[in-house]
């Protein structure tokens, strides 16, 4: 089954960003290491780090029209800061690899994670 | 470059889905015939819809420890419904596709979609 780990990060984590900072190799080794892990296992389909939410831009449907808004959400809520796609044998083996990610206190490190299974392509569930 | 187009549903979406079978159908069709168009350009790197929020479990660090709580982020009212992730040669092309998605979908596809580079 494939599962989706969302990396939840509050808009201010971008700000002031001026690149890497002391301490941060360490995560990105942890990192490094874990989807090297990840890969070996089979389990790892996709993971990526995104990019400042404030570059992002959000397409909207309103009243049948298009509209485009530059920017994180408005209401300051969390964004989505990254990402891994697994195929995992069940939720607690995803939730499992969650557990580590969050439990690596590093710098700039996840400090929360939501776990989601992904719909089956052939379920005829899509979106 | 690497873009990920995240389709953002209100987690009411969840509870008061209505599903109509020929509408579902009408959208189904769109999706489809949109990832085969964008396997063939070799754009398409996944694509999915992610399963009913309320099914998910919340990981995070309190003191030096993992603690998973049941259910989406508790402040979140706006849930990830389902994600593309693109290989395009530019962020246009990628708005090009999101506008395509929420202008044609038809009645149960996404209304919203945000477009974020992904750094690989």
């Amino acid at each position: 089954m494939r599962y989706m780990l969302l990396v939840k990060t509050p808009p201010s984590a971008w700000e002031g960003w001026e690149g890497p900072v002391d301490g941060f190799e360490r995560t990105i080794e942890f990192m490094g290491k874990l989807n090297a892990e990840l890969t070996e296992t089979g389990e790892l389909i996709d993971a990526a780090g995104l990019a400042d939410p404030t570059v992002g831009t959000t397409v909207r449907k309103r009243d049948d029209r298009v509209v485009i808004i530059d920017g994180p959400s408005p209401d300051g809520a969390d964004v989505i800061g990254g990402y891994w796609v697994l195929d995992c044998d069940s939720f607690d083996r995803a939730s499992e690899i969650a557990a580590r990610v969050v439990a690596f206190d590093g710098v700039n490190s996840p400090d929360v994670i939501e776990v989601r299974p992904i719909m089956d392509a052939n379920s005829g569930q899509e979106m | 470059m690497k873009y990920m187009l995240m389709v953002h549903s209100a987690l009411s979406d969840f509870e008061t889905r209505d599903t109509d079978p020929a509408e579902m159908q009408e959208t189904f069709d769109f999706m489809m015939k949109l990832n085969t168009e964008l396997q063939e350009s070799g754009e398409l790197l996944d694509a999915a819809g992610l399963a009913d929020p309320r099914h998910a479990v919340t990981v995070r660090r309190r003191g030096g420890s993992a603690v998973a709580t049941d259910g989406p982020f508790a402040e979140a009212k706006e849930v990830l419904g389902g994600y593309w992730v693109l290989d395009v040669a530019s962020k246009e092309r990628a708005m090009e596709i999101a506008s395509d998605i929420v202008e044609n979908c038809g009645a149960h596809g996404p209304d919203s979609i945000e477009v974020r580079e992904a750094m690989s």
